[in-house]
């Protein structure tokens, strides 16, 4: 660990670089994720014929480990960013999807159907009751998700994406445990913080609908 | 007198797609504003159906209903719903929003001032007797379900519907619950006039909340009349079967003097006791029973004098008016 820190402070510059990197990689994929999966996920729990269509896709993406997803879409999208960016958003969409989908689902029909009955249009309907009841559901796959995607970044340093994977790769091929570690480390600090974070905020949301 | 009419069924089907037969059937009526009307029938009588044609929950496969001499198809949908109070089952209220704000629904909607809202709402508050020292910020989990139901009433009131639909609203409450929620909402309509369409599946719920009551079965009208009139003359044997179930006395819990009134002398007037003309029958009964006496004088609230009810009409009634 003294090891860690060492190396952390003589390369400081390019420690926080990767952090940087490893986070906006980050927060693109997840962005463009809810903003896929959540709509996708309310439109499929209000219609059944869109929803065994899409789940279907979304469980075959699913089965494909991740590091096969981002050697896959290499011969389309090169190495960098982009298909890392890509590849993030097909790992972390279904999670949210299907947690949006089974949140709105489990609402009380009786709530949906009073709100209509009082003359509620379907836009405020989704917005005012629908979404507020469906977010600890929402924000438990966007938990996973993040975390899904904290880590799927680090293999992302494979297809030269940059961020903390860097570390990790450059560590196992010199067999310099403290570079490895210094990768592997962060990202598990990362993790656990916005976990937490994440578990706290979803436990507030919670408790206001029960 | 002809009263206004508040909505009327002109020959009313709806067949839902897939099915072999009609869920409402041929239906043709009207209400009469400032009336309970009830909906009695059996699940799959096609009670709640018609109650949420209605509110266009449902569509019209054929016909057509007026709201106040307006075919409701032309008007825009959700202006329309929110002119109706709509009260279901366990009240279907906001889990997430406090007492106050789920009441505030409609005028919210509406976009009225602040404090115009926070004044409505208090004074639902009043009228459905629920405290707003205690309750006003309060979520529904922490209410019982009569309490809900409270809160569901007052919501579906708040911007004055002129009509307000009611989906079984107390089905799932306790019994003595329901008869404080039955009695409340028979007040509450004394005092504000407004017209309901009640579904239930209760004969007595039914009989005694309404004017006038809706007997349903199998998607058609069986009847359409006071109370008094479908319990001392059902119109077929399934009214009949729907009324006889009980004794004489569950049908004098659920009329009130009112169809037994006589011309009252003077002298009677002057001397005998008094009782208000919403009084059900068995508690003019008990009240025979503890008094003694021939004939008891019934007043309406504000004192006028509407006439004598006396104590053979009521045994006359016992013997073979109602429970033939």
């Amino acid at each position: 660990m003294h090891d860690v820190l060492e190396y952390i402070s003589s390369h400081q510059s390019r420690y926080i670089n990767a952090i940087i990197t490893h986070l906006t990689i980050d927060i693109i994929a997840l962005t463009i994720c809810f903003a896929i999966a959540i709509p996708l996920g309310y439109l499929c729990a209000k219609k059944n014929k869109l929803a065994i269509p899409v789940l279907n896709v979304t469980n075959a993406l699913k089965i494909i480990p991740s590091v096969a997803k981002f050697f896959i879409l290499m011969p389309f999208f090169g190495i960098g960013i982009v298909p890392a960016v890509i590849a993030l958003v097909i790992l972390a969409v279904p999670t949210v999807l299907i947690n949006t989908m089974s949140g709105v689902q489990g609402i009380e029909p009786q709530i949906i159907e009073s709100a209509e009955g009082m003359g509620m249009s379907r836009m405020r309907v989704c917005w005012f009751v629908e979404m507020p009841l469906a977010l600890p559901m929402i924000l438990n796959g966007v938990r996973m998700a993040v975390i899904e995607v904290v880590a799927g970044t680090t293999i992302a340093s494979y297809i030269g994406a940059g961020g903390l994977g860097d570390f990790i790769i450059a560590g196992l091929s010199q067999n310099n445990r403290a570079v490895m570690l210094t990768g592997a480390v962060t990202v598990a600090v990362i993790s656990i913080a916005l976990d937490i974070i994440l578990s706290i905020v979803q436990q507030r949301a919670l408790r206001r609908i029960q | 007198m002809e009263s206004e009419i508040a909505i009327e069924y002109k020959n009313v089907t709806k067949r839902f797609a897939g099915n072999q037969y009609d869920s409402v059937k041929n239906v043709s009526l009207r209400v009469e504003a400032g009336t309970i009307v009830t909906i009695l029938g059996t699940s799959g009588s096609g009670k709640t159906t018609l109650l949420k044609l209605t509110n266009r929950i449902y569509d019209l496969t054929s016909g057509d209903i007026e709201y106040y001499g307006q075919s409701i198809s032309a008007l825009p949908v959700n202006e329309y719903r929110r002119k109706l109070g709509y009260v279901i089952q366990q009240a279907g209220l906001f889990p997430h929003w406090t007492v106050a704000e789920n009441i505030a629904t409609i005028p919210q909607m509406l976009r009225w001032p602040k404090d115009k809202i926070r004044e409505r709402v208090l004074e639902l508050m009043q009228m459905v007797e629920l405290d707003p020292d205690t309750y006003y910020s309060r979520y529904p989990r922490q209410l019982s379900g009569g309490q809900q139901q409270r809160v569901g009433i007052a919501r579906a009131l708040a911007a004055k519907p002129s009509v307000m639909l009611m989906d079984e609203p107390f089905g799932a409450i306790d019994a003595l619950t329901r008869e404080n929620l039955q009695n409340a909402l028979i007040k509450l309509q004394r005092d504000i006039h407004n017209t309901i369409l009640f579904v239930t599946h209760d004969v007595q719920e039914a009989f005694k909340l309404a004017h006038k009551v809706i007997v349903m079965d199998k998607g058609e009208i069986q009847q359409y009349d006071t109370p008094y009139n479908i319990i001392s003359a059902p119109a077929n044997d399934f009214v009949r079967k729907l009324v006889s179930t009980g004794d004489f006395y569950d049908k004098f819990r659920v009329l009130t003097v009112t169809n037994l009134i006589e011309a009252a002398s003077a002298e009677e007037i002057r001397t005998g006791p008094r009782i208000s003309d919403q009084t059900f029958l068995n508690d003019a009964l008990g009240e025979f029973l503890r008094r003694g006496g021939e004939y008891l004088i019934v007043e309406t609230e504000d004192g006028k004098i509407r006439g004598k009810i006396s104590y053979n009409k009521i045994r006359q009634l016992a013997c073979n008016g109602v429970s033939k």
